[in-house]
This record gives C-alpha cells, sequence and structure tokens, in this order.
C-alpha cells in the first residue's frame, strides 16, 4: 500500500525511562515540500528524526517512510530503507576522523552497499565547494567546512529525506542564514526533501513549520 | 573506501598501541616458531641420521657419548675397538651388516671419516660426480663439505688433527677427492669419507713422524682428541676403529646381541633408538618451559588487544554509531571490530614468523652447529599454520566482548547525546 506522502505519522509515542518524551498526533510530508520541527529542547526532536530515519521504534502510534512501515520491515529492512532514502546531518556532525574527506563519502556509499562512485563524489565535493579539500583529513578543517561535509555525505546516497538536526543553533545570524542557504541549495540539487529539526526560530522565515512540538511535561500540565 | 581500509586507518591512528600489539604477538609467535624450526631440525637430523642403525658397537663409556659421536658425528668418541670385531660381528648369524668406522682427523669443521662404501649406502646416498673411494687417500665429500670448501675432483684435501678445527694439520699426506655425494639432509653431507687405511696411514705416518723425537708413543698426547683417534701397528696384528655400526638380520638380535657385547667384551653396544628416546626426554623439559614463555606472550597480546580495543571503542562509539545511521547493518559494526582484531593478529602472526625465519638464517649465518642440525630458513614447518590459528582465535576471543557491546550499543542515545 504505497501512499504519495514522503512521510505519515499517526499518534506516534515514544517512551524512554519510564517518561513520555515525544508525543505526535499526526504528521504528513509531501515529496519536495521542506519544512522544520520546531520545539525547545528535550521536546523529542531529536527523538523524532531518529523514527522517521528508522534509527528507532517508537512505543506506540503508526509511521510510515515512502509507504513503508517502519515497525512492520523489521530492523534489516529499516537498515536498507535508511541506507537508500534518508540521510541524516548531526548536530555534532559525526564526522568519521580516521579517514580524509573524500573517503567519509565513500564511506557513506559503502556502508549503504552502493558501488563507489567517483566522478558523483566529485561533483558533490566541489559543489558544496570542498573540491580542493577530499583528501585533507576532517581534524584539518573549519568548523564551516566540516558542516559542508557531513551535508555532502549525507547526500552521498542521494536520499528522498534529508533530515537535520540543530544544524544552526550554535551559529551567529550570518552563519545561521548560510547554512541554511547550503542546506535548501544542495537538497534542491539532490532533489531530497529537508526536514530540519530546530529550537532555532531564525530559520521560521526560511522554512515552514510543519510540527510545532511541546515538552511532554508542560503538555500536561 | 572499503572495510578493510577503515580497519587499516583506525588501526594507524593508533600507532603506539597498535605497534604494541603487535610486538607482543610477534615476539611470543617468534618464540614459538623459532622452537618448532629448532625442533624440526633435531628431530630430522636425529631420525634420518639414526634410521636403519639398530646397534652401535664401541669402546665402553656412555652410551649416548657413543651413538652421538659414531652416528651423529657430534660428540667425542668413547674409544677404540679392535677391527677383529668387525669380523667376528660379521661371522655372527644375527648380523646382517656390519660397517666400521674410524674418525680421528677433520678438514676446518668437518669430520674425515674412515669406513666402507657401505656406509654410503646406509644413508642412501648416491654420486653427483666422480667415483667411490677404492684405495687409501682417496676422498669422497658429502654435499656440503663440497659446496663449502669448493673443493672439485682431484683436488688435494689436506686434513688436520684431532676432531676439532684447528688441528696440527697433515701437510705430507693429502688426500685426493675421487668423488661428491649428492645432498641427502644427513650426516653424508658433512662427512669427508675415505677408506679405514687411509686413517691408519694418516697416523702410521704421523706416529713415526714423533719417533724421530720421542720413542714412547702410546703415551704421546699432544691433542685432547688424540688419545681417541684410530690407531694401529703398521703390521695390521692390532688395528682399532672407532665404533662399529650393525643392522641386525632377524628381530631376535635385539634381545642378545646387545647383552652379549655387554657382558662377555670389552666393547659396549648402544641401541641408537634408545639413546635417542632419551635425548629427546632431556631436551623436551627445556623446550616445553620455552614454549609456555611463547604461549604467555600470545596470551598477553591478546588481553592487549583486548584492553585496545575496550579503549577504542569509547571513543569510537560515536564513529560506529554513524556508520549505522549511514546505513550499516549491526552485524557490519561487529564486522569492523573483529577485522581490526584480526589484522592485528594477522599482522603479528607474519611479523614473528619472519622473525623466526630471521633469527634461522642468522643462527645458521655464524653457527656452524646449526647448519648441523640442517636448519634453512626457507622451510616452513605445519607448526606454524597452527600458530597463525591459535593467534586468531586468541584475537577473535580479544575482539569478541567489544565487538558485542558494539552490536549492542543504543545508537539512538550516542547521536542524541553528540
Amino acid at each position: 500500500m504505497r501512499d504519495s506522502n514522503l512521510i505519515d505519522l499517526d499518534k506516534v509515542v515514544h517512551h524512554a525511562g519510564g517518561r513520555s518524551i515525544l508525543f505526535v498526533e499526526r504528521l504528513t510530508l509531501p515529496p519536495g515540500r521542506h519544512g522544520l520541527l520546531l520545539g525547545p529542547s528535550g521536546s523529542g526532536k531529536t527523538t523524532l528524526l531518529h523514527a522517521l530515519a528508522g534509527l528507532l521504534v517508537p512505543s506506540q502510534g503508526r509511521l510510515s517512510l515512502l509507504g513503508h512501515d517502519l515497525r512492520a520491515i523489521g530492523d534489516a529492512g529499516r537498515d536498507r530503507l535508511r541506507a537508500d532514502h534518508v540521510g541524516i546531518i548531526f548536530q555534532q556532525l559525526h564526522l568519521i576522523h580516521a579517514v580524509s574527506v573524500a573517503d567519509n563519502l565513500r564511506l557513506a556509499r559503502r556502508l549503504a552497499g552502493k558501488p563507489p562512485d567517483e566522478k558523483g563524489l566529485r561533483q558533490l565535493l566541489t559543489r558544496v565547494g570542498l573540491g580542493d579539500r577530499a583528501d585533507a583529513s576532517p581534524s584539518d578543517l573549519s568548523q564551516g567546512e566540516r558542516q559542508r561535509v557531513a551535508v555532502a555525505r549525507a547526500l552521498a546516497n542521494q536520499p528522498a529525506l534529508l533530515l537535520a538536526d540543530e544544524p544552526t543553533s550554535a551559529l551567529d545570524d550570518a552563519n545561521c542564514q548560510a547554512v541554511i542557504d547550503l542546506l535548501l541549495e544542495q537538497a534542491a540539487l539532490s532533489g531530497a526533501t529537508l526536514l530540519v529539526a530546530t529550537h532555532d526560530r531564525r530559520l521560521m522565515s526560511r522554512l515552514p513549520v510543519l510540527l510545532e512540538l511541546s515538552k511532554p511535561m508542560e503538555r500536561a500540565a | 573506501m572499503n572495510m578493510l581500509g577503515l580497519s587499516l586507518a583506525y588501526l594507524r591512528r593508533r600507532p603506539l598501541t597498535t605497534g604494541l600489539n603487535l610486538l607482543l604477538l610477534a615476539l611470543g609467535v617468534a618464540l614459538i616458531a623459532f622452537l618448532l624450526l629448532l625442533e624440526r631440525g633435531l628431530e630430522n637430523r636425529l631420525s634420518r641420521d639414526v634410521v636403519g642403525i639398530d646397534m652401535v658397537v664401541g669402546a665402553k663409556g656412555s652410551p649416548l657419548q657413543l651413538v652421538l659421536s659414531a652416528l651423529l658425528q657430534v660428540d667425542v668418541p668413547t674409544g677404540n675397538v679392535p677391527l677383529a670385531a668387525v669380523e667376528e660381528l660379521r661371522r655372527n648369524k644375527m648380523v646382517r651388516q656390519a660397517v666400521p668406522v674410524a674418525m680421528g682427523d677433520s678438514f676446518g669443521s668437518y669430520r674425515i671419516l674412515g669406513t666402507e662404501t657401505a656406509y654410503i649406502d646406509l644413508f642412501g646416498g648416491w654420486l653427483v660426480t666422480g667415483r667411490m673411494f677404492e684405495g687409501p687417500m682417496e676422498a669422497v665429500l658429502g654435499a656440503e663439505v663440497a659446496a663449502s670448501s669448493g673443493l672439485g675432483l682431484d683436488s688435494a684435501l689436506v686434513g688436520s688433527h684431532g676432531l676439532t678445527a684447528g688441528g696440527e694439520t697433515h701437510a705430507d699426506m693429502p688426500y685426493r677427492v675421487v668423488g661428491i655425494l649428492a645432498r641427502t639432509g644427513t650426516v653424508l653431507d658433512r662427512l669427508v669419507l675415505t677408506p679405514v687405511a687411509s686413517v691408519w696411514a694418516v697416523h702410521d705416518q704421523h706416529h713415526h713422524h714423533h719417533d724421530d723425537d720421542k720413542a714412547e708413543e702410546p703415551d704421546h698426547d699432544h691433542d685432547h682428541d688424540h688419545d681417541r683417534e684410530t690407531a694401529g701397528d703398521a703390521d695390521g696384528h692390532d688395528r682399532e676403529v672407532t665404533a662399529i655400526l650393525v643392522r641386525y638380520a632377524t628381530p631376535l638380535a635385539a634381545a642378545r646381541l646387545p647383552r652379549e657385547i655387554n657382558s662377555q667384551t670389552s666393547m659396549q653396544a648402544a641401541s641408537p633408538a634408545a639413546e635417542m628416546l632419551r635425548l629427546r626426554a632431556l631436551m623436551g623439559v627445556g623446550l616445553d618451559a620455552m614454549r609456555l614463555l611463547g604461549l604467555v606472550l600470545v596470551l598477553a597480546a591478546g588481553l592487549s588487544t583486548f584492553v585496545a580495543l575496550a579503549n577504542a571503542l569509547q571513543e569510537r562509539q560515536y564513529d560506529l554509531a554513524v556508520m549505522r545511521a549511514l546505513g550499516a547493518h549491526r552485524g557490519r559494526i561487529m564486522g569492523q571490530i573483529l577485522m581490526e582484531a584480526m589484522l592485528v593478529a594477522l599482522g603479528g602472526t607474519l611479523l614473528g614468523i619472519a622473525l623466526a625465519h630471521g633469527g634461522v638464517a642468522a643462527l645458521s649465518g655464524f653457527s656452524a652447529r646449526a647448519r648441523d642440525l640442517g636448519l634453512s630458513a626457507g622451510q616452513f614447518v605445519m607448526g606454524e599454520a597452527w600458530l597463525l590459528a591459535l593467534s586468531m582465535l586468541v584475537a577473535l576471543l580479544a575482539a569478541a566482548l567489544p565487538a558485542i557491546r558494539a552490536y549492542r550499543a543504543d545508537v539512538t542515545r550516542l547521536l542524541a547525546r553528540g
């Protein structure tokens, strides 16, 4: 049963440590419609992103990605789906410092079980302005350059869904705009739908808010 | 970027730890492999040189010494026995073959052995060039003697007195090389073979020479080995040989012949097989202790690898979580950890085996005794394959716990915490 929505969530609840940390009544996202998941720290934004990426299965509720029920397809199915269709940019970037910039991208393809694509890799690095830093170690890059590597790596497998976790919260206004420009531009070039989880209200001027999360405690009160 | 490359990259990131683990493992493996090679050389030497000889008859003394000197050509002889004993043994129905050996001189570090051509057949030797010796002062060279001395057919070979190198030379009584033997991997390779009569001739001459200034010949003792050398009067009445190698005609002989000789004559009979067994038992304790030390080193390397992986896991858990986020399944993460341990095991084992063979090469380079064992750096033993398996097993055990922890890691918690 395939529907036209990229994402479809229905009454999703997640508990951890005996507390409810995420509640989403309903969320649908058609392909190509970028948006924000807005909420303060502790409102479950990251948990929601991980659930969408198939890294965790929420305690209750139904969620599907590209028409696949993420609960039903099992561990291996979620790994497969994530490898094929989801790119993630972490708040802490999490580049692999043991290997070069280019190898970080190669690894992304390799781990997803995809054949190497040197031409695509060069194009991607050039696109994010790192064409001449392919062989550098991530440790030798500036914070801005590392962010670009993280974006390029998330796009290495041409995902349908690009997830970004707090990409701008630690940045000043100028850099904040630069990063969101980069994300929008690269998502468009790769044909991916961008979903940004953040508490950074500056982004509201650039992307529509799809869902506003609140802390479960406040909700209860 | 494949998994192997990634593992290597991580190992390179921790050069000191990786180096320590490699070294520990390599040393343990090298020690064990070296012992294996040494043992193999010894075993080969013992079993090949002893094969087919049922009994050695020589002067009374240590039976082990008799076997070592007469068969393996490593110890000094126990004394001499009369030549008549050879004929007596040959008349015995229980004896199929009796071959005399007479020694007393050497050529460099090699012994000159007076015997019959039957001796060469005993060890399965054959000529690559020339002919067998027929008359006195004709010599057939073992393969190694020929190779290291560079002597060819018709060359003159001057022996020196005594069984150790550097004795007085018999320059006036040179041997003539008439044949060269093929390499057999036995004691033949390291001998200069000549008729027993040559040994007598050299020493008759030698003694006459000394008679000029000293009349009392039998007490004359200018060389430690001298009193053990084969001697006898020129008239041939009390000619002596150093020992007699005997093959039985019937298994019954083993029960009777040695006892007869030991009780009824002034000679002793020794069984090479029994003496070699004793020798091995003596060496066994030492070898076992060394092997244990090697094993302890290998286990220490395993423990060290375990600690290294467990520590590395702490700092790498984010990397592993990211690999999961990039689409890798749990098995792959676990494989990554195992692969690193295996790489260290493989590298350490190969390094250790290389060290052991290098050690053998170095040893046989400067020690004639090691060459004597037929040690060769290019030869491998089955035990080395087992060593590799052992290292792999130790590495697998060392990596198991870290790998399982990586397999079970809570990826979302790690990634969320950042």
